[in-house]
């Protein structure tokens, strides 16, 4: 605590939100943001640091049927504007609002791609909080509008960034115009939720630093600066920028404190088990759960031992290079066309001469950002995309591509080797039937298709579910129903349903709040080890390829860049791209406990 | 280049579409019972002879083969040649484009009250704000709109025709020339269409408001008019310009009932008594110019269409191109 502390951007005690009279989801809560400085909140889905953010903006019911929401707090000072009406409640006329938003306190919302109106032009979207808070006449405004592009890195090689709408521009340059958007009105304080979520590493750390430049005062005058709010998920983003971070669940604040104490002596156990949920830089096999720890979802039992019908698992998970390969890929080669600006077919190698290995019972990582090649390759994998070249083995006997006498293998001499391989894909409720239950999903897996009848085959439903450490009740359950941890494994029981020795999980924990990833990081850790499974397993997150794979392989525009054992290549990355990526993945930047 | 080959696939796609209509026709029209003759030699009751009969038959090519028949017709279509009406004895060229203008006038005073209801409804239940009023709101235009959407035209012109007409005495109960002639046959045509537009205007103004980037437009101190205006209007009237298609279709065919409830000239008072009297050439003509019509307003809802919305001229492009994207790149 510095002495002569400037008045607050953000002074707020006891903010409490609740909906239609239920319970808050938001109870309690203080805040209070300094100019210049960075505060994080930190929380898992459905902890309300979402909506702590919009309730700053009195916006907590989305700003549309208002009154549903009931804001109330003891103190409520936003940029200098006591906003708490006489009973408690927090309210102010609808034109005040609408000067703090956007003008005081600007708000750059996540996922870019539906935050920005994609029948709109990005300029006049930034244009927006010009026209409303600046007396600015339209020449100059549109003159800011490229200086904002260019403060955000948006004005490179001469187009107009500002004609074009959200659809044309990669995620990384949505990510930037909103926050461009969000600067125009020149905000004492920019509220930025879940900033970096759906970038790949390398972009979310530029945005990261944008964020960090931003703060830095362009006069040296500190008190200039803009304080930042940022709300996340995912403590490793936060330790890289915020100097305050609160710990939130289930609607209260569990933990605060300058971000290094935090992360170095956590006093909370929620705060313990969030940090020890990060797999950056836990070695291969460590468990992220820790033992005992009662989450808002607790850990499952340990897997319970159901006999794998199926093939004996070979004795692995000992030095994977003595092993026979499980699977094995050489030459790959997908062609696919795209049209150039002047709308002409072009080709281009999706995936180029692509080889791999995957010895038995261990796993091969394939690591890379999108548009890298990784999802065509798990596709020609999987015998769902037939290579232009190359072939893919099945424990050594032709699956895919080319079957040795220059035919492609065809798919009815693939279809009864299936079985033997399973997939596991991001978003499973869009892989699952939306009107079958999950005792219906796995009938229809076990049976190969022949019925969706549960009853039919309870006792092997039964045993898929408790290995994935399901209560059987679950069978008669609707995936809609069931959480996002659930439903990922749901996905892999219905994968392990026809008792397949290789998985190809394509990004399987993307999607998921970082400890309900580290449960499903333990239980395809422990399925591996109890079913001798082998893994391909692909993400474009550095930290949870390093965690679970032994082999590895980086690509990049279809081209594999780098391969190697997983630690030799971490440790000793030969390639430039390798080294970019890895210094762009976050990582905590104070010792996690446990090490 | 792009545009040229836009263009020649669009004639392509149009001229089939005249080809299948004419060839649809000259099925459909020789399934109805009775003689074509008939038409030719004075309508239905006629007392010419059977030698006259026989005369007409040969003089209009009716004895030969169908398969002549059809190739004839096709030739004098590709020609540009209608041919004759049997019933009115002018080129169908000559009555077509005499009874157009009428028709297209009604027509698009129709669609063009159809746009102006429906999105008035639209903006009004999304302008009404507060827990209360904007269900209220809602409640009442989904309501409005199902009625008009589900009320047939016959039924929909003979109440306006009581009401205002003969009990009111506010307009006239025929089309006259005058404007205020047109005024009940506009109102009958228009306001089942308005009712289908309203529909899906409203649910996709619905769904833009509720979307983060109007939140977004909210944080930055945009009213709810102007989010509104701003940015639920394009998305509103995206769904309305593709039905234009459909639209423009369910005038012309209400237009054969309005035409008729109002006893006024047109494409489709001409059409029915075509119909009637077995008029091969008129039936053809009629239908050939409708689909003429269609197929143009088709292009044109398209062009204007990938205007409000750029995305449409990429997506494809871009799926077949970037796999990846779809699948991978972190969280939803």
């Amino acid at each position: 605590m510095t002495a002569p502390t400037p008045a607050p951007l953000v002074d707020v005690r006891g903010l409490t939100v609740s909906f239609g009279g239920g319970a808050p989801v938001v109870s309690g809560l203080d805040l209070s943001v300094a100019p210049g400085e960075s505060v994080a909140l930190v929380g898992e889905s459905g902890s309300g640091k979402s909506v702590t953010a919009r309730a700053l903006l009195g916006l907590a019911d989305g700003g549309r049927g208002g009154g549903r929401a009931r804001v109330t707090a003891d103190a409520f000072r936003i940029a200098g504007h006591d906003l708490r009406g006489r009973d408690g409640r927090v309210a102010a006329p609808a034109g005040l609002w609408r000067r703090i938003r956007g003008g005081d306190v600007a708000l750059v919302l996540q996922d870019a791609l539906t935050s920005l109106d994609p029948l709109r032009p990005v300029g006049r979207e930034i244009d927006d909080a010009l026209r409303l808070h600046t007396r600015l006449s339209p020449t100059g405004r549109a003159a800011r509008v490229r200086e904002l592009l260019a403060a955000v890195g948006l004005s490179g090689d001469g187009t107009d960034t500002g004609a074009l709408r959200p659809g044309a521009l990669s995620g990384g340059m949505r990510q930037r115009a909103l926050i461009a958007a969000g600067l125009s009105g020149a905000p004492k304080l920019l509220i930025a939720d879940e900033p970096t979520t759906a970038l790949d590493a390398t972009v979310a750390a530029r945005i990261l630093d944008l964020l960090a430049d931003l703060r830095a005062p362009a006069d040296g005058s500190p008190a200039a600066g803009m304080g930042q709010l940022l709300i996340s998920h995912d403590l490793a983003v936060v330790s890289r920028v915020a100097e305050k971070v609160l710990v939130m669940r289930a609607g209260e604040v569990v933990e605060s404190g300058p971000t290094a104490e935090v992360l170095a002596d956590p006093q909370h156990e929620y705060t313990r088990m969030l940090l020890a949920a990060v797999p950056a830089g836990k070695p291969r096999g460590t468990r992220l759960c820790l033992p005992g720890a009662t989450g808002t979802t607790a850990p499952p039992p340990p897997a319970a031992r159901a006999t794998p019908p199926a093939p004996a698992p070979t004795p692995a998970t000992a030095a994977g290079a003595a092993a026979d390969p499980a699977l094995e890929a050489a030459g790959l080669v997908k062609m696919f066309t795209r049209r150039d600006e002047a709308g002409r077919a072009v080709a281009f190698r999706a995936v180029d001469d692509v080889s791999f290995s995957l010895a038995a019972g261990t796993t091969l990582g394939i690591v890379g950002e999108s548009g890298s090649g990784k999802t065509t390759t798990a596709r020609m994998a999987l015998g769902l995309t037939d290579p232009d070249a190359g072939r893919v083995d099945l424990f050594g006997a032709p699956f895919a591509g080319d079957r040795g006498d220059g035919h492609p293998v065809a798919e009815a001499a693939r279809r009864p080797r299936r079985p033997q391989l399973g997939a596991v894909y991001q978003d499973p409720l869009s892989s699952f039937d939306p009107r079958m239950s999950v005792g219906a999903l796995l009938a229809d897996a076990v049976s190969g298709g022949r019925t969706r009848r549960a009853g039919a085959h309870r006792r092997r439903i039964g045993e898929l579910l408790d290995m994935v450490g399901l209560d059987a009740g679950a069978s008669a359950r609707h995936p809609r129903s069931l959480s996002g941890g659930q439903r990922q494994r749901v996905a892999i029981a219905r994968a392990l349903a026809p008792g397949p020795r290789v998985l190809i999980c394509d990004e399987p924990v993307s999607a998921l709040d970082v400890s309900v990833q580290a449960q499903i990081l333990d239980l395809l850790d422990d399925l591996q080890r109890d079913l001798g499974l082998s893994y391909l397993f692909i993400s474009h997150d550095l930290a949870v390829v390093r965690h679970v794979s032994d082999q590895l392989l980086v690509m990049r525009g279809g081209r594999v860049v780098e391969s190697g054992e997983t630690e030799q290549v971490f440790s000793d990355p030969q390639e430039q791209y390798t080294r970019d990526l890895l210094a762009a993945s976050p990582a905590l930047r104070a010792a996690a406990p446990g090490d | 280049m792009k545009i040229l080959r836009w263009l020649l696939t669009r004639l392509a796609g149009g001229l089939f579409v005249l080809w299948a209509v004419a060839t649809l026709v000259f099925i459909g029209i020789r399934l109805v019972p009775g003689d074509p003759v008939e038409a030719i030699v004075g309508g239905p009751g006629s007392q010419a002879g059977p030698e006259a009969f026989a005369l007409a038959r040969a003089e209009y090519g009716l004895d030969e083969p169908l398969i002549v028949q059809y190739g004839l017709m096709l030739a004098n279509l590709v020609r540009g040649d209608l041919g004759t009406s049997y019933s009115l004895k002018v080129p169908v060229a000559e009555a077509v484009s005499e009874q157009l203008p009428g028709t297209l006038a009604l027509a698009l005073l129709a669609w063009g009250l159809a746009w102006l209801l429906a999105l008035s409804v639209a903006l009004f239940t999304a302008l009404a704000t507060g827990p209360r009023l904007s269900r209220v709101a809602d409640a009442a235009g989904s309501g409005l709109e199902i009625f008009a959407a589900a009320v047939p035209h016959f039924w929909l012109g003979s109440v306006l025709v009581l009401v205002f007409a003969t009990s009111l005495g506010w307009l006239p109960p025929v089309a006259t020339d005058s404007p205020a002639g047109l005024v009940l046959p506009v109102a009958t045509l228009a306001l089942p269409l308005a009712g289908f537009l309203g529909q899906v205007m409203r649910e996709s103004l619905a769904t833009a408001l509720a979307s983060p980037f109007a939140l977004a437009a909210r944080a930055r101190g945009e009213s709810e008019t102007g989010v509104v205006l701003r940015h639920g209007l394009r998305h509103a009237a995206l769904p309305g310009i593709s039905l234009s298609g459909w639209a423009l279709g369910s005038l012309i065919s209400g237009a054969v009932v309005v035409e008729a409830l109002f006893a006024r000239g047109g494409l489709g008072r001409t059409l029915l008594s075509a119909v009637t009297l077995r008029d091969i050439p008129l039936v053809t003509g009629v239908v050939l110019v409708s689909a003429l019509t269609y197929v143009v307003v088709m292009a044109a809802a398209d062009v204007v269409e990938r205007l409000v919305d750029p995305r449409l001229g990429t997506t494809t492009a871009t799926r077949a191109a970037q796999p990846d994207l779809a699948a991978g790149g972190g969280r939803p």
